[in-house]
């Protein structure tokens, strides 16, 4: 095949939309009409609530109604129903929603949130994990035993514990005693952080007169979404009609359930009139998930030759309030805390802690972030006590596709890419043992690496289906459910079918772009874990056989040849034995028309799905088999530190993965580019503050730094290896979240590698890491300021 | 300052865009108490949104064309408070003689803010954090203030009596800041931020030389900016540079009580108070 458009860099189909400000997001979608709810919001971490007065708000010219909790009697949740649609005889955080107010104008709406009274019996907060973990901690989910679990989950009723998850393999104990075994300890921590999509999540509802409900949502999984929601409220799937349009940003906040259950009750509520609510940024950071809290206490022993030979890790992931998604980033953080080493012991327990604080779910890396934030730190310090170099204690240590067997006893493919030519790849061009001279003497030049792996964590039976429709004039009209929100899936996915068919891209119509409807998109079911593409990707690929077939069964009667004779490409049907017999596609998209008027073959309509082959849930032990690839990658970055005042400015990033194959290099590199600078902002910047009351004191995008066009690494490159991916779309693996995975790991070991200074807790910043070095390495500091006041200075004169 | 509150709208209230300043001044009269000057309005309009004031009459001052002017004389240069800090930047006369200025206007928010905040406005709000008033501290600047009754005029150092307090009285609005050099200034204005851009600064400096004149001015770190001058830093100056600079960075060290708040410490904020004295005072020495 001549390869047109695979593995050429195409732009996204969007882009002009988006460059010209015509892109229709959620946040635009508007019917004359609408009505608007606001939330009403707990002033307690954690309270009874005894009364709350609505007479009030409802005097407020404008306002309709006021919902409260008991209106609404509804578990919801991913893989645990622990989610009420409004607050539920108590609250469970400051910010926790109690009541929504519904008005014909924002302003009417905002005022009579204001005028609601809420009157609270306080309990004690739980606002630490640790705290959560004793026993006299009050609970923060009495009913935690009553609540529908997913298969493979345990929480543990009657603690804060919302589930524990448990790896073991070989025997860490023993393997800690041999000699000749080296020990490291450490405690990692990772702040609460916030997605910050650019659009907020908003719905507008309108639960309909004939009891169809429509949702417009900016979301990233129309199809979970619109079965959750189904499930918990008792109705049937299909009087549920979610309408997605592309989506400001996900990182996983849009995966699962949101605000639709709640907005489309309100609908109902008024009369069955649509109703819009848009979270502000304030609300975004306040009242709704955030990525999970992380601690892990780990002990790792290694030989003196560097060979890892076991890892024993607790993780703590502080789930806030509600941890109905943070359960499965938890277990995920669990059975995949080897990463991409073979390590013969491993012992892992991954918790997921429930506490009075804003609740967390799913976020890009899921889990990963964390447990490689633990991971790749731990062998940086055991490559310096050891005294090898950080490149060779991992080259010693990672995983042997075909060989290998990971801590969860899955043999590791052999067809599952190629970490060793990751590591080399990155080291080759990072060069992390030549460190040019800083730009001044009080500054210290670094290098660091990370490496990673992740797969994407689902239940065993997702899966994807997609349909290609021939239009009459040849162009092609594709349809899956995965979500648009700038990822790139749905022109990676018009790229395939151009390069099948043999057609002109423009040819190509993916309708995601605009919308993906449950009514009229078919099923996935979800867009996330870097699943799009591949799972997708696999479903497109029979869709598109399947169109193939229609027309190769036609154009054998037309061409009166043996059907396996046909072959479609370059956007004709011809006979391989006798190639002048052709006709373009065209020709057979509603069947072929004799000059008479006789037609032989129907419209043509592709269709295929996927789901993955043979995984389980894991078992008590953590073992089964539950991944359908891997894709390894590593990050290396340069760094300048400036010893006076702590500040580190990034100098080089360098992203390295085995994708399998580039459908669209632009794309990756767009993903590479995009995921260091998201990495940069969480391992620098980003931190959720709380009070003392476990309020989050910083929820707006002053006080929490997220990074600018200034924050952009000067040097960015990217790494493309393909070693194919037997079963994947073109041999092609996801790449959507990894890419931030290893950039704060490579930061902290770049510091650690040019000054010793270990930081084990993000953010780094200029303070932080200023008080660490003045704490662990204070003569850099004393020289540093030697060099500051003499430097420079000799030679310049006084006027 | 910070914003937590979840509200799209803003509290109702009457907007006047007046074309002349007597009006304007007429109508703060007249609305003594319940009235707000807004120029930029990106302080105003969220302080409004965060329903932490609630002005029932807004006077936009955007309107009035002599609030919008530079111009230099021999006796210095004179800037209407309602220039932007893109225009600050823009000006050649600001460029070429107040280079601290221009500078510190660059910090002013992002570029897009710029556009809209103004200098008058800046130093109004009369937060730690905000980049005009050490600069123009620095440059022993004044500030013409102007109500009904008349007009009188102030020290750029005295606007500013407490966190987020100015000593403005409700019926009067700056008009006009008058920096008494012309030219042969030396001066610069260094931030530290942890970030790269609009954030809330832990530590601002502004230094300015101006043949035996000397000054550093420290601010971010209390509610009012630290003034000093070469008498202060006890500065000799036949003495090294080097020896210089220790003295000083010394001097400010033990003379500074910062604040502790959620951007930084009092001690780092003391530690790199001194480092960036030091280098603004290289930078304006030519040592950089
Ligand atoms: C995200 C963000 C980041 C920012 N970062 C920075 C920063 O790093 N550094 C920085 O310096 N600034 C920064 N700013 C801007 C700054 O904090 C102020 O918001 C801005 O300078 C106010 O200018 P303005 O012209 O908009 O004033 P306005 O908002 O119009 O007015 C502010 C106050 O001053 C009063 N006022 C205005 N003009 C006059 C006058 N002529 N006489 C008397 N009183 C007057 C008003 O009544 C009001 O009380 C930032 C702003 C934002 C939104």
């Amino acid at each position: 095949m001549s390869n047109k458009y695979v593995g050429k860099e195409v732009p996204q189909a969007d882009s002009w939309l988006k460059v010209t400000g015509t892109l229709k997001y959620a946040f635009d979608t508007f019917f004359p009409g609408t009505l608007y709810a606001k939330l009403v919001t707990s002033k307690y971490p954690h309270a009874k609530i005894k009364n709350i007065d609505v007479s009030e708000a409802l005097k407020v010219k404008g306002v309709i109604k006021v919902a409260t909790g008991k209106d609404f009697p509804y578990r919801l949740g991913l893989y645990l129903s622990d989610r009420d649609v409004l607050a539920v005889d108590k609250v469970r955080w400051i910010g926790h929603p109690v009541a929504a107010v519904i008005a014909d104008s924002l302003e009417a709406a905002e005022e009579g949130a204001e005028k609601v009274k809420v009157d609270y019996e306080p309990l004690e907060p739980v606002l630490t994990v640790e705290r959560a973990l004793e026993k006299d901690a009050p609970l923060i989910h009495e009913k935690l035993g009553e609540y529908r679990v997913f298969p493979g989950f345990h929480p543990i009723p009657g603690t804060n514990i919302a589930n524990l998850f448990e790896l073991k393999h070989g025997d860490v104990e023993k393997a800690f005693q041999e000699d000749d075994v080296v020990i490291i300890e450490e405690t990692y921590r990772l702040p609460q952080i916030s997605h910050v999509t650019m659009e907020t999540q908003n719905v507008l509802a309108w639960w309909r007169f004939d009891d169809y409900v429509e949702l417009w949502t900016s979301i990233q999984s129309p199809f979970a979404t619109r079965f959750l929601m189904a499930d918990a409220i008792g109705l049937p799937v299909n009087r549920i009609i979610v309408h997605a349009p592309p989506a400001g940003g996900g990182f996983g906040l849009k995966a699962g359930l949101g605000w639709e259950p709640l907005v489309a009750l309100l609908s109902k509520l008024v009369g069955r009139k649509p109703v819009k609510l848009v979270l502000s940024r304030a609300e975004q950071m306040t009242s709704a998930p955030v990525r999970d809290g992380f601690i892990a206490k780990v002990k790792a022993g290694f030989k003196r030759d560097g060979r890892f030979v076991a890892y024993q890790a607790d993780f703590y992931l502080d789930a806030g309030a509600y941890a109905d998604y943070t359960i499965n980033v938890a277990r995920t953080a669990g059975y995949s805390a080897d990463g991409a080493y073979d390590v013969p012991n491993v012992h892992v327990k991954s918790y997921a802690v429930y506490t009075n604080k804003i609740p967390t779910t799913a976020m890009r890396g899921f889990g990963h972030p964390e447990n490689h934030w633990a991971l790749e730190l731990t062998l940086d310090r055991a490559a310096s006590v050891l005294g090898i170099d950080p490149v060779e204690i991992r080259r010693r240590n990672l995983l042997k596709p075909g060989e290998s067997v990971r801590a969860t006893g899955e043999r590791v493919r052999e067809d599952e890419g190629d970490p060793q030519k990751v590591l080399s790849v990155l080291a080759q061009a990072l060069e992390p043992d030549h460190v040019d001279r800083p730009s001044e003497p009080w500054k210290v030049r670094a290098k660091g690496i990370a490496l990673l792996v992740k797969a994407p964590s689902q239940p065993p039976n997702a899966g994807s289906s997609a349909v290609v429709k021939l239009n009459e004039d040849g162009t092609i009209d594709v349809l899956t459910g995965n979500g648009s929100m700038g990822q790139g899936t749905p022109t990676s996915l018009a790229v395939i079918v151009a390069e099948e068919f043999g057609i002109p891209l423009e040819k190509v119509k993916i309708n995601q772009l605009e919308m993906v409807s449950t009514d009229t998109n078919p099923y996935t079911w979800q867009t996330v874990g870097s699943r799009g593409l591949f799972s997708d990707g696999i479903a497109l690929l029979r869709a598109i056989e399947d169109a193939k077939n229609q027309i190769k069964d036609t154009a054998s009667r037309v061409f009166k040849v043996p059907v396996s004779d046909v072959e479609v490409s370059d956007g004709y049907a011809f006979s391989k034995s006798h190639p002048w017999i052709r006709k373009e596609i065209k020709e057979f998209a509603m069947g072929y028309t004799y000059p008479d008027g006789t037609t032989v073959g129907s419209p043509v309509i592709g269709r295929g799905s996927y789901a993955p082959v043979l995984n389980t849930f894991l078992d008590a032990s953590g073992h089964g088999s539950n991944t359908v690839f891997h894709t390894y990658g590593g990050t290396g970055v340069e760094l300048e530190i400036d010893l006076l005042t702590g500040e580190v400015k990034v100098l080089r990033a360098i992203q390295v993965y085995d994708i399998g194959k580039a459908i669209d290099p632009l794309l990756v590199k767009g993903q590479m580019d995009g995921g260091f600078i998201m990495g940069l902002g969480s391992a620098l910047y980003e931190e959720l503050k709380f009070g003392e009351d476990g309020r989050v004191i910083n929820p707006n995008l002053i006080n929490y730094y997220v990074p600018h066009f200034e924050d952009m690494t000067a040097s960015m490159e990217s790494y493309m290896i393909e070693t194919p991916q037997k079963d994947g779309p073109l041999g092609a693996r996801g790449v959507g979240e990894h890419v931030m995975v290893g950039v704060a790991p490579a930061i902290a070991n770049a510091i650690l590698r040019a000054t010793g200074v270990k930081i084990n807790q993000l953010p780094i910043t200029a303070e932080k890491l200023w008080k660490a070095i003045k704490e662990q390495k204070p003569e850099l500091i004393e020289k540093a300021q030697k060099l500051f006041f003499e430097e420079g200075i000799k030679e310049v004169q006084q006027v | 300052m910070s914003f937590t509150t979840p509200y799209f709208t803003l509290p109702k209230f009457t907007y006047f865009k007046p074309k002349k300043l007597e009006d304007a001044l007429s109508l703060l009269r007249q609305y003594k108490g319940k009235a707000k000057v807004m120029a930029g309005g990106i302080m105003l309009v969220n302080l409004m949104k965060e329903r932490q004031i609630f002005p029932e009459y807004v006077i936009d001052i955007k309107g009035i064309d002599e609030l919008k002017k530079i111009s230099k004389t021999e006796n210095g240069i004179k800037i209407g408070s309602a220039v932007t800090a893109i225009e600050l930047q823009n000006s050649l006369i600001v460029r070429d003689n107040l280079p601290a200025l221009a500078k510190a206007a660059s910090y002013m928010g992002d570029r897009t803010l710029q556009h809209t905040v103004t200098i008058g406005g800046n130093i109004s709000v009369g937060m730690p954090s905000t980049d005009g008033l050490p600069a123009l501290m620095s440059m022993d600047s004044l500030l013409r203030i102007k109500s009904q009754d008349g007009e009188r005029t102030i020290p750029a150092s005295e606007l500013v009596i407490g966190l987020g307090r100015t000593s403005l009285k409700d019926d009067e609005m700056i008009t006009e800041i008058i920096v008494p050099y012309s030219s042969g200034l030396k001066g610069t204005y260094l931030k530290l931020i942890n970030a790269s851009e609009v954030a809330i600064a832990t530590v601002a400096v502004s230094a300015l030389l101006k043949e035996r004149k000397l000054s550093v001015v420290i601010g971010a770190i209390a509610p009012r900016p630290y003034y000093f001058d070469h008498k202060s830093l006890q500065w000799k100056w036949e003495a090294s540079l080097s020896e210089n600079l220790k003295n000083a960075s010394e001097i400010i060290g033990s003379n500074v009580k910062p604040m502790s708040d959620a951007v930084a410490s009092s001690e780092y904020r003391k530690e790199v108070s001194k480092v960036l004295a030091v280098r603004a005072l290289k930078e304006v020495f030519g040592g950089a």
